[in-house]
């Protein structure tokens, strides 16, 4: 074991725990990314990253976890906001694309949309 | 004091008069020609009237100049120099080009010798140049031999434009105050003996001649000013002499005294000003351009190929002699002796009456270049004053002749003292100046004498500084049997005798116009080193006055052996004996060998003829050509591998890695997706690490 993961299971929950959460989130999100051929599997993937990083926002923004806590404390919860407002539409843009997709090439295979290749 | 600004500013006139003969001669002929399209008789002889005119005007600001500057106040150094500025040009930082002055003993005498020359020349052409005048045109036998000869306009108001250009620039080129100046009307002389040259330039030969005088100067001026660049950096001035006392000649004392590299630089620097001389005074190897010269017109010979343009070397030489370093001055005085000692040996043979004069002059210039490197300052200008008068005086009597007989070759004169009998003695006072004639003991003789006695007295002083230096003190006698030997045999076989051919049976003297130059100049070869009676100076009193050269002996630093003798060391103990009396004997040797070949009737026998005119036309064009061939083949193959294996080849080599690399970076362009997801993941792995990785040694830090 190295010292810092014996240093996570040992110690209270705190910011680096979040982190280690968010860190996991966002290499589903991005490993899901690169091996889904489904064009909505992709884009559960982007959501996973997107929330992972929304978890990391949170939890370095939060006053509970942090010791010197900022009087508002607000930063990291806006900023999640405005990432969940970001994904929604981009969720919409994105099944709006797959849509279009699958009525060009008739199928959601992401392997198929290869037309722009050098 | 009066006389401070009197001097300049008679020196200054001296020198635009020309130039505005120069102007005149070329904007009325023009306006002329558009109008009627042609150039009338009476327009060209006032043109050649407004040049002379100016030309003496010249002369006799020269003159009052000259005598100004000896008669102004003593109390003050005799030596310090007269400098200042006339008007600014460029100044950008630490260079100022600046037409500025420097009058010394130098300039004042050479702009006297320049102008007098030039006078004699200018007033000899107007006489020489009748046909130029004739109505119908010139008729050229030359410019097409053996056909109906060419039928051109005259052109004589081109000539006197040229000529009066050329006074400009040497006049300009005696002035200077500064090297740049120096320069720029070293080129202008070098621009305007082309044109001179080229005058018959419908003459294949003359065009030639024009372009090789052209060419070959050029060669010899790009170590001009190489030299030039490296004193102005070393120095951070061109101006010889500035009035705070500072300048060329100031910074060069500290180079000299400097680390070694700075003694160096002033080496290398020296050895780029002597090859400009090279060039100019067609020394060995560059001298070849000079006997081509002779293609111009004779009275262009005796000023320009003569007298003044080719003695602007030792000039040169002369006015930057604080500079040359003991190293320089000794291949100075080796490149002179082998070019007196070849010019001597190809004047031998020669059989052309102007192309054994131009031999002749390469020798004598061969002789000053000599004595300006063995240290004889005063030796060397003043043979550059003596030769002026008696050579000019030559070449007008050889245009004399071949205006009389319209030929030059040896072979078809003869016996022209009955028919041209003031020439005949004119040439022979010239002969008897340039053998140096003259009684030993006594010491009186024609000018020749007196200059050609302080060249050997060097020449011994020398070698007894410097044991190891034996050829060099005797190659002076060795030159003055050649020349006793050569210039008898051209007045044996031009003047004594039979006539040789129907031309120089028909021969004629010439009038008076030309006689009157050759009899000037024939009175200043006699004279013109004589003490003057009432003054009480001479010439070589007049240039000791100004004599640059050092005043204790001179070792050198990188070549030990090496001593310059002070500027007194001729004057020694039996010096002066020892050295009359070699130059009187190899003088008497030299005109008894002639006398004795022509008594024989050698002295045309065709082995010598055609030994030396096969080594002049053929051997000496053939080494010029094959070094002409073998510096652009060497230039040629290391551009040529430069430039395809560095060059070339970089850029190829660049191009086609760029191609390549484009080529497999494509592809990783596959178009998947999928691909991309994870080459942006791994980009953002990367460069947050790098971020992170720079973050905490950044804190580290503070």
């Amino acid at each position: 074991m190295t010292p810092l993961v014996a240093s996570l299971l040992t110690s209270p929950i705190g910011v680096g725990h979040y982190l280690v959460v968010g860190a996991f989130l966002f290499t589903a999100g991005a490993v899901c990314m690169a091996t889904k051929r489904n064009l909505l599997g992709v884009l559960m993937g982007v959501e996973l990253v997107l929330t992972g990083a929304n978890i990391n926002f949170v939890a370095i923004g939060s006053p509970y976890l942090s010791e010197n806590a900022v009087d508002l404390g607000l930063d990291g919860q806006l900023m999640a906001l405005f990432v969940i407002v970001l994904a929604a539409a981009e969720a919409a843009v994105a099944l709006a694309i797959a849509l279009n997709f699958y009525n060009t090439i008739g199928s959601v295979d992401v392997d198929q949309a290869s037309q722009l290749r050098g | 004091m009066e006389g401070a600004p009197l001097i300049p500013t008679l020196l200054l006139v001296a020198w635009l008069a020309p130039l505005a003969a120069f102007v005149a001669a070329a904007v009325v002929p023009s306006v002329e020609l558009r109008r009627r399209r042609r150039v009338s008789a009476s327009t060209a002889k006032a043109v050649a009237q407004v040049a002379t005119g100016c030309c003496l005007l010249s002369l006799g600001l020269a003159i009052t100049a000259m005598v100004a500057w000896f008669a102004r106040d003593g109390s003050t150094s005799l030596a310090a120099p007269l400098v200042g500025r006339w008007f600014g040009f460029i100044e950008v930082a630490s260079l100022s080009l600046a037409a500025e002055y420097c009058v010394d003993t130098l300039t004042v005498l050479m702009a006297t010798v320049v102008t007098t020359v030039a006078a004699c020349v200018h007033v000899y052409s107007l006489g020489y140049f009748d046909e130029e005048l004739a109505e119908g045109g010139v008729q050229d036998h030359e410019a097409t031999p053996g056909e109906t000869p060419l039928v051109r306009e005259g052109r004589l108001h081109r000539y006197y434009q040229h000529l009066s250009l050329f006074l400009f620039s040497m006049l300009g080129l005696v002035v200077a105050g500064n090297l740049a100046m120096t320069f720029v009307f070293w080129e202008l002389v070098g621009v305007s003996s082309y044109l001179l040259i080229g005058y018959y330039y419908e003459r294949d030969a003359a065009g030639t001649a024009a372009g090789k005088a052209m060419l070959v100067n050029r060669i010899a001026d790009a170590g001009l000013l190489l030299g030039m660049i490296a004193l102005w950096n070393a120095t951070g001035t061109l101006a010889y002499y500035t009035p705070d006392g500072g300048g060329l000649f100031d910074g060069a004392g500290l180079l000299r005294d400097g680390s070694a590299s700075e003694y160096l630089l002033l080496l290398w620097a020296g050895l780029g000003l002597f090859c400009g001389c090279i060039g100019k005074s067609a020394q060995a190897p560059l001298w070849s351009w000079l006997p081509d010269a002779m293609q111009g017109p004779t009275p262009v010979s005796a000023l320009v190929h003569s007298a003044t343009m080719v003695a602007a070397g030792v000039f040169l030489l002369g006015r930057v002699y604080p500079l040359l370093l003991p190293e320089v001055l000794v291949v100075i005085a080796s490149v002179g002796a082998v070019t007196l000692l070849l010019g001597a040996v190809l004047a031998l043979g020669t059989t052309d009456f102007k192309r054994v004069l131009a031999f002749s002059t390469i020798s004598q210039l061969g002789y000053m270049v000599l004595a300006v490197g063995l240290g004889g300052w005063v030796a060397g200008l003043m043979h550059l004053v003596t030769h002026a008068a008696f050579k000019a005086l030559l070449f007008l009597t050889a245009g004399s002749v071949m205006h009389a007989t319209h030929t030059g070759d040896l072979a078809k004169l003869g016996g022209l003292r009955r028919t041209m009998p003031r020439t005949a003695l004119l040439a022979g006072i010239g002969v008897l100046a340039i053998v140096g004639a003259g009684l030993p003991i006594v010491g009186i003789g024609l000018s020749g004498f007196y200059s050609k006695d302080l060249i050997f007295e060097q020449a011994i002083a020398f070698g007894r500084e410097n044991s190891w230096a034996g050829w060099l003190s005797w190659t002076p006698t060795i030159g003055a049997v050649l020349t006793a030997f050569y210039m008898g045999r051209l007045w044996l076989l031009a003047f004594a005798g039979e006539p040789r051919s129907e031309g120089a049976r028909a021969a004629h003297e010439s009038p008076a116009s030309m006689l009157a130059p050759m009899y000037a100049l024939g009175l200043l070869a006699i004279l013109v080193a004589w003490p003057l009676p009432l003054v009480g100076g001479s010439l070589q009193a007049a240039l000791e006055q100004g004599d640059l050269a050092a005043h204790k002996p001179t070792p050198g630093a990188v070549w030990q052996e090496v001593t310059i003798p002070d500027h007194h060391a001729h004057h020694a103990e039996g010096i002066k004996t020892q050295a009359g009396l070699t130059a009187f004997g190899a003088m008497l040797l030299g005109l008894l060998l002639a006398a004795a070949g022509y008594r024989f009737g050698g002295l045309l026998h065709p082995i010598g003829s055609a030994a030396i005119g096969g080594f002049d036309r053929h051997t000496m064009p053939a080494l010029n050509r094959a070094t002409a061939w073998a510096t652009r083949a060497t230039g040629g193959l290391l551009a040529g591998t430069v430039d395809r294996l560095s060059i070339d080849g970089g850029l190829t080599a660049l191009t086609r890695a760029l191609y390549h690399g484009g080529k497999s970076l494509h592809r990783i362009e596959t178009g998947g997706l999928r691909h991309y997801v994870v080459l942006l993941v791994l980009g953002v792995v990367i460069l947050g690490s790098l971020a992170i990785n720079a973050a905490s040694q950044l804190g580290v830090a503070e």
